[in-house]
Parts: structure tokens; sequence; C-alpha cells
């Protein structure tokens, strides 16, 4: 099961909206991120990617093994349209991020001095070749980070789209019971009870799949030892919680979707809990994934 | 400078889990103090097996970590094979048994013909229940049946045991019951 099931652009709206009222401190916030997430769910229509092929042979290898389908580097992008979409992210943040406006400026000039490699920079964050940005950030004076957030956020659509149309590769008998993406190997996110009995989904940073996991277990070292695997919880936000593991010093978050009646948005989800971090991080809990507030 | 590759994981990690915020030069001093205000529970979860039947349904035992250690919610385990995350009526107030501030907590009596029950004190109540039980199960006892052939039973007690017990319980319980003569011994696990 993937994250991309069909969201509108209202079904975003209202999710944001109830969660500014909930929450007002996040609501530069989320004005600001609800126009990136829209942008990309609009420009998943356009989207033409070709199927990536798996031979039976290398399915069978990477099942008993217990590998990812793909490295990021073998990601379909539609490089046409995570263009378009670039454009219409800079616009976006040109108005509303005023510390990103020099950076997006900048590339907007590039891209109009023809100066701009769109495609040296999808596949380069794809296969993780900093050379690439390298060049471009010093060439174009933009700030790496910047370019990052605006690559990455382009071509979101296509990883999430390719993810789906990779996942029918995935053995339905034979449940992936590991702590990172079956897609492409990521870690995961965050995590979402569904369903009336709570089953426990893993939502993966990278690519947005969301595959069904164990309930009692650290997804970043395997921990099963119920011990010294705890959650903190608010009773004013209780369709929270975040695990934390005692083992690794790990923790992530968790939606529990039979407590909230309103609209969960995962990607809004994450970042309107960034209160949760910073209490984790007070804890001397480290994120699964590397970010810093 | 060139960034490891490790640092460069790093940079777009931020951006890929939706998390790129400080660097976009939003303020995050609203967020912290929200932050600060949360109120948080620390809590753990146990596994365990449903005790009112012989279905045998997982369910997670939350308990508070921190102050009293009680229990604060008791739900399905949905990786249990059997029930899958689901608790009929029954199972779904399980935390019940532990938490319930209508749970009686002394022994209680109604006279026979009363309307009324009144709290009686542990001692007297099984004192009283032995002496009811040895009065009724003496006066009906019987040796042998109408052909004669020895059978050491009564017919006038039965018991139905308590869909809480146990295994170990329900063995101890059952002993104890049999060594009286009881042949009409049920457990609620059954029905």
């Amino acid at each position: 099961m993937s994250e991309n099931i069909t969201i509108t652009s209202d079904q975003i709206t209202k999710a944001a909206e109830s969660l500014k009222e909930l929450r007002p401190a996040y609501g530069a916030i989320l004005d600001f991120y609800k126009q990136i997430f829209i942008a990309q769910e609009d420009s998943k229509d356009k989207i033409q990617i070709d199927p990536i092929q798996i031979s039976e042979e290398m399915l069978s290898i990477k099942a008993d093994e217990e590998f990812p389908l793909i490295n990021l580097s073998e990601f379909a992008i539609d490089a046409k349209a995570s263009k378009m979409l670039l454009i219409k992210i800079c616009g976006i943040t040109k108005e509303s991020s005023g510390d990103m406006a020099s950076s997006v400026m900048a590339i907007l000039k590039a891209i109009d001095a023809e100066e701009f490699d769109f495609d040296s920079l999808f596949f380069g964050l794809l296969e993780e070749d900093d050379s690439v940005f390298e060049k471009t950030v010093k060439k174009h004076a933009i700030k790496k980070g910047d370019l990052a957030f605006i690559v990455y956020n382009s071509i979101k659509p296509s990883l999430s789209l390719c993810a789906q149309q990779l996942s029918a590769y995935l053995d339905k008998d034979q449940p992936w019971t590991k702590g990172y993406c079956p897609i492409c190997g990521s870690h995961p996110g965050l995590s979402i009870f569904e369903g009336e009995g709570g089953e426990r989904f893993l939502l993966c940073s990278f690519c947005g799949y969301k595959w069904s996991s164990r309930r009692l277990y650290c997804p970043f070292c395997d921990n099963t030892d119920t011990k010294t695997l705890n959650y903190f919880f608010s009773e004013d936000e209780k369709e929270y919680r975040v695990d934390l593991c005692d083992k690794c010093k790990k923790y992530i978050k968790t939606i529990d979707s039979r407590k909230t009646e309103r609209i969960i948005y995962p990607p809004i989800e994450q970042l309107a809990t960034l209160h949760l971090d910073i209490k984790a991080k007070e804890m001397k809990y480290e994120s699964g994934i590397d970010f810093s507030l | 400078m060139n960034v490891t590759r490790r640092k460069f994981i790093q940079i777009t990690g931020a951006s890929a889990a939706g998390l790129a915020v400080s660097g976009l030069g939003f303020d995050l001093t609203p967020i912290k103090s929200h932050a600060q205000m949360l109120k948080t529970k620390y809590a753990k979860e146990t596994t365990t097996i449903c005790c009112y039947c012989a279905v045998g349904c997982g369910a997670i035992v939350h308990t508070s970590k921190k102050g009293d250690g009680r229990v604060i919610n008791i739900e399905g385990d949905p990786d249990h094979v059997i029930n899958r995350g689901s608790l009929c009526s029954k199972g779904a107030s399980l935390s019940q048994l532990t938490e319930n501030d209508n749970r009686l907590l002394e022994p209680m009596y109604r006279a026979p013909y009363s309307k009324k029950w009144k709290k009686v004190s542990w001692d007297w109540a099984l004192t009283e229940i032995a002496k009811r039980v040895k009065a009724t199960r003496d006066a009906s006892f019987e040796h042998k049946n109408a052909k004669g052939q020895v059978v050491n039973r009564t017919t006038d007690i039965v018991s139905i045991g308590s869909s809480a017990l146990d295994n170990e319980e329900c063995w101890i319980y059952q002993a104890m019951v049999r060594a009286l003569g009881l042949v009409y011994v049920e457990h609620q696990a059954r029905i």
C-alpha cells in the first residue's frame, strides 16, 4: 500500500486548516507547505514514467536477502513534469519564504539563461552525487539546502508514483518485516495506526511508500523487547504518540488515525508535529531520519 | 567545501521528510513554546491474552511508565494471529478488570428475602460460605446411587467458574469442588 492515495486540493486545504485551528503556532509553515503539497498532488496527473522491469530471478534474490526492490538511483522520474513543478515551487517559495528568496531568484535567473541543468540535478540527487550540486551552488550563488529542498520536492510526485508501480512486485503473501522501505530501502519517517484493529504502517521518508509493520518493535534496530520500548503522548493531542527505543535511542512519531475524525494527510501531519520532535530531542532521543530543528 | 556522501544524505534527508523548516527561515519560536507547554505522559506496552474466553485473543496493555504504573488502556493486538486487533465487547472492557470506580472492593451480602445488600467483612463472608457449602454438601451427599454403585457426589451444588480465572486458577478450583463431590462443574470459557 502506498501513501499515494487520491487526495484533492480541497482535502489538503482542509487538513491544513483544521491543524492550523488546533495549533496556530504552525500557521505560517502550513500556509507555505500546503501550496507545495497541492502543487505536487496536481502534478501527478501529468506524470508519465516508464514502468521499471525487474526480472523474476532478481526478485527472488532480493526477497531472499531482504533487499529493497531498487536503489535510489534506479527511480524512474518524469523529468518534464518535474521541471514544470520545480518552476511552480520556485514561484510559491519566492512569495512565501523570505529566507529562500535569494536562492530562488538565482535559480529562476539560471533557468532563464538556460544554465540550470535540471536533469543533472534530478538524477544527481538520486545518485547522491554531490558534485553536480556543488557546481550549481557555486556558479549561481544558491544555498545548497535550498537547492536540495526545491529539487527533491520537484521529483517527489514521480518518486511516489514510481514506488506505487513497483509495489506490484512485492509478494503479498510474504509480509515485509524490515524497518526500511521495501521499495527503496530508506528509513520510515512516520508510523500510522489504521483500521479498527490499529494495524501499524510505516511511511518511507524518501518515496512515501506505506507498508504494513509489526506493532511492537523498533524499526531502526529491530528491538522487540517491550521493556525497552516506550512511548510518550499528551492528553491534549491523543491522536499522536512518539515511540521511543531505549536500545538505539531513536524515536518515531505515530498517528493513531482511530482517534481523530479529520483527514490524515501524512506530509502535513509530519510537519504539524514538530513540537513532538522537539520534545523527543530534549529527551536525548534521535530521529531515525537526519534533520535539525 | 565538498560535503561527504553522508552529509549530502542529511541535507536531502530533511527535505525528504518534509522537515526542512528551520533551513527555510521559518520562526520556530512559537512551536518551541508549544512544545514546552505540552504536558506529556510516558507509557509502555505489553502483550497479553484476554482472560474472558477460550478463543485466546491477543491484547496490548498500555501501562503508565512513570508514577503509579496503572493500566491506561487495553486494546486488541493487531499482530495477534487470532483476532488481528479486534476484541469483542467483553474483551474491549478488559481494562475495567483493574481500572473501574464501580468495582466492588468489599464483600456484599443480601440475606434471604431481603431487598438490600449490606457490606460484610471478608472473615464473615468466607466463614458463612464455607458453613453453607458444607451444610448443603453434607445434607445432599450420596455415597451410592440407586443401582448401588459408589458415586460419592452431590447434585445440589453447581459450580460456574468465573471467566476471569486463568488456567492454573481453574485447575486448583475444579480440584477443590470435585473433592467436595460436585459433578456439575462448568466454566464460562466453554459457554
